[in-house]
């Protein structure tokens, strides 16, 4: 019982475990997923919030192209001017374009100088050169704008056409366009990160979407087999309720049946009584005589009633033997077949390995198979088949015997299968039945140890369960308490009341007993008992007793007269050596009796 | 003649008793109600056997048989009860009673009973005599199994056996001829080792071991 509640218990928390887990597991996989959304969704964000700003390498790189492009379309103007116009070239334009000059070169400043945050190298260096060529550029154009201020027109011109000033408007336009390349470069190269950081996020997305789906997908079966175990709990939970309600019930109802046989008891014990006074002074003639009987049948009715009370109430008293189930159910069949109509087929099954054994009352065990046999047969006027079945089980980690006694009968409502144990409880009509042989069956099953369970469908029959603990088999037959002779068992002792216990136990084997203080009365005893004399149990522990004295007054018997010697010590090796049996403290007077009876059979065969 | 005291508090089966012993040649030297007196009795009369009735008034008649040893050790004791009750075997066993009968028997049975005590013999039934086990403490009654009731000491067990007739703290000092206080002690002893800390619990524990009678 207590293993498998121990299993059933770390079962049930396994579950639990499991079933938390689970749902850790799915939580935790939901948020890890809606993180991961989030922050792919800031990173976007962030791109975005970029590329608006300058600090985006895309949009800082197009800024440096443009106005290198305005920068360069200032210079081909004033170059053009300078070739071509000179004569026309009136101061206003001068102005206007130095202006539109000093902005063009003033943002292509600043967009450089914004550039020179883009940490990749390539583009780092072609927006350096840009920076580089403008610088150079930029002393050449105050030349020529001097020139032009001072009216210089040829000098402009020369410095215009100047080979060096060339090259380097030459180097500002490779340089700008080596800027847009890297700067395509670098937009290629940031969209195939991007590319890929969006693949593996789509794809990462994808994976915790799935394991979010099985994870609560494990986490709601989890859910379900829980809800399933705790109604099974719950079920067994009730059904534990309700027996322990019928245990108590059962309890209560058996102590207060024993407290009416024990009162009952005191008034049937002074009816009879008197009824036997009365009828000892009367003349048995007398008129009165048979209503003295009908009295003294009517007190042994009341006494079978409070018999049956007491069972019920367990405190009716059982012998502990070891009794072979099979053979009993076998035996009670037989008796069942004498006593019942031939309307009714018996069946009896024992296990094929062999007897199962209880300890356990014979005639007590017999006497609930009788009763729950009797009520099956009630169930069944027309006919039917009664079986009676032994199996060995398993319950709890403890072997048990199962028998049933099953019928086809009529079978029971549930308002009387929940009754059908109570003393005086019965579906029989007034007077036909006392009601306690379901209450006794009960009592009795539940002194050995075991239960009595019930399953009964209407119209199709019952089922009587009951399950007593399986005792080991006897090491050796039980022996029968037969002794071979008859006649005086002389008890030497000075201890009273083991002495009167040894004398009681002896007497109800049939043989007288003598009593002796010490060695010194044995003479007389022994004499006196002549060859009725069966055997002498000495208490050697009585400091009183010298058995080898007492052995010594045995000597002179015509015939070996066995000795039992009761002892708390080693066999004292001069009366072992005599002859005498030791019977060690503490010892059972089931134990005396038995060896009494085998000794007496020795004696018998030793001539 | 056999000398015989009965103490039985009904008065019926005390009457029939005495009438039936008295027919069966018994001479019935005291009929008493009670343990108190069965004692007193006792002393009085030195009788050969005395049947008791388990359960009567006053002290507990295992106690009652202790006292009625120092007053008239020759007495052998037969206990008469409703129903055999290991727990009543082991406290008769205790006493070194002689023997033990059960009210569904017959008076002849009883009457049977005492000769065979008076003869030296002891009379249990069947069943309860291949429990029995002599050791070197006395006799004692195999038992079918642990039970609570194996812890308590035989003080605790008397105690108990009172507090479960609803007698009052006084009452059992005053019978047991020990203080209050005492029986405080005892009490409190006896529920912690049985666990149970509730008096009317307390008296279907003690029904149910065969302590007292319901």
């Amino acid at each position: 019982m207590r293993s498998s509640e121990a299993a059933d218990g770390s079962r049930v928390a396994l579950h639990r475990r499991t079933g938390f887990w689970s749902f850790v597991l799915a939580a935790g996989l939901t948020v890890g997923m809606l993180g991961w959304q989030g922050i792919h969704l800031y990173d976007s964000y962030q791109a975005v919030a970029h590329r608006g700003s300058g600090n985006c390498p895309t949009q800082a790189i197009s800024a440096i192209s443009a106005d290198s492009g305005r920068y360069q379309a200032m210079l081909d103007e004033l170059d053009r001017r300078v070739m071509f116009t000179t004569d026309l070239a009136p101061e206003a334009w001068l102005a206007d374009w130095t202006l539109r000059y000093g902005d063009a070169h003033s943002d292509l400043a600043t967009s450089l100088d914004d550039g020179s945050t883009v940490g990749k190298e390539p583009v780092r260096l072609a927006i350096a050169a840009v920076g580089d060529a403008v610088d150079k550029i930029d002393s050449g154009t105050g030349d020529v704008v001097d020139s032009l201020r001072g009216s210089d027109v040829d000098a402009a011109g020369l410095l215009i056409t100047r080979s060096g000033f060339r090259a380097d408007r030459t180097e500002l336009s490779g340089a700008t366009a080596e800027l847009e390349v890297r700067g395509r470069e670098h937009l290629e190269s940031q969209l195939d990160t991007e590319r890929r950081q969006e693949m593996l996020s789509v794809g990462l997305s994808l994976g915790l979407f799935a394991m979010v789906a099985g994870s609560w997908v494990l986490y709601g079966r989890q859910l379900r087999v829980g809800r399933a175990r705790l109604a099974a709990e719950e079920e067994q939970r009730r059904a534990a309720e309700i027996e322990l309600q019928q245990a108590q019930k059962m309890d209560a109802v058996g102590l207060m049946a024993g407290g009416l046989a024990h009162n009952f008891n005191n008034l049937i014990m002074a009816i009879g009584g008197s009824a036997s006074v009365a009828e000892s002074h009367l003349e048995t003639d007398h008129a009165a005589v048979p209503a003295i009987h009908r009295i003294r049948e009517a007190a042994e009715q009341g006494n079978s009633l409070i018999d049956g009370l007491l069972t019920f109430s367990r405190k009716a008293p059982r012998s502990r033997d070891l009794v072979n189930v099979c053979e009993l159910i076998h035996q009670t069949v037989a008796m069942l077949e004498d006593m019942l109509p031939g309307l009714i087929e018996f069946d009896s099954t024992c296990p094929d390995d062999g007897p199962c054994w209880v300890v356990g009352d014979r005639t007590q065990l017999q006497q609930a198979l009788v009763n729950l046999a009797l009520n099956a047969c009630q169930a069944m006027p027309d006919g039917g088949q009664l079986a009676l079945r032994v199996a060995r089980s398993i319950s709890d980690d403890h072997e048990t015997v199962v028998m049933t006694v099953s019928d086809t009968g009529t079978g029971m409502l549930a308002d009387v299968s929940d009754h059908m144990f109570e003393p005086f409880f019965t579906t029989r009509p007034r007077g036909e039945g006392t009601g306690l042989g379901l209450s006794i069956v009960h009592g009795i099953v539940t002194d050995h140890g075991g239960t009595v369970h019930v399953e009964s469908v209407r119209g199709v029959g019952t089922d009587v369960r009951i399950t007593l603990p399986l005792a080991p088999a006897p090491t050796e037959p039980p022996a029968t308490l037969q002794v071979a002779r008859t006649g005086t068992v002389v008890i030497a002792g000075n201890h009273r009341h083991t002495r009167d216990l040894v004398s009681g136990a002896v007497s109800s084997l049939g043989l007288d007993t003598a009593h002796v203080d010490g060695c010194e009365g044995l003479t007389d005893a022994v004499a006196g008992a002549g060859a009725d004399l069966v055997m002498v149990i000495s208490d050697d522990t009585d400091p009183a007793i010298d058995l080898v004295d007492c052995l010594e007054v045995l000597r002179d018997q015509p015939r070996d007269v066995p000795v039992v010697a009761i002892t708390d010590l080693e066999p004292d090796a001069e009366w072992a050596a005599n002859g005498a049996t030791p019977l060690h403290k503490p010892f059972s007077l089931a134990q005396l009796r038995a060896l009494v009876v085998r000794l007496t059979r020795e004696s018998v065969t030793t001539p | 003649m056999i000398s015989v005291l009965v103490a039985e508090d009904h008065t019926l089966v005390r009457d029939m008793l005495e009438n039936q012993l008295e027919h069966a040649g018994f001479d019935v030297v005291a009929v008493v109600d009670s343990s108190d007196a069965a004692v007193g009795a006792a002393g009085t009369h030195q009788p050969d056997v005395a049947v008791l009735d388990i359960d009567m008034p006053g002290i507990s008649v295992f106690e009652a048989v202790r006292r009625m040893r120092r007053c008239s050790p020759a007495t052998r004791a037969l206990f008469l009860s409703a129903f055999v009750n290991d727990g009543y075997v082991h406290q008769a066993l205790a006493v070194e009673a002689s023997g033990y009968l059960t009210k569904t028997e017959s008076v002849e049975t009883v009457a049977e009973a005492i000769k065979t005590v008076h003869r030296g013999a002891t009379h249990f039934s069947e069943a309860v005599l291949d429990r029995i086990v002599i050791g070197p403490g006395g006799a004692v009654l195999l038992s079918s199994g642990s039970s609570r009731i194996d812890t308590l000491t035989g003080r605790e067990r008397e105690v108990l056996g009172y507090v479960a007739r609803g007698l009052a703290q006084k009452q059992i000092g005053r019978l047991m001829g020990i203080s209050v206080k005492t029986v405080q002690h005892h009490i409190t002893h006896l529920m912690d080792k049985l666990e149970i800390h509730d008096r009317v619990e307390l008296a279907r524990f003690s029904i149910r071991e065969g302590v007292s009678q319901p």
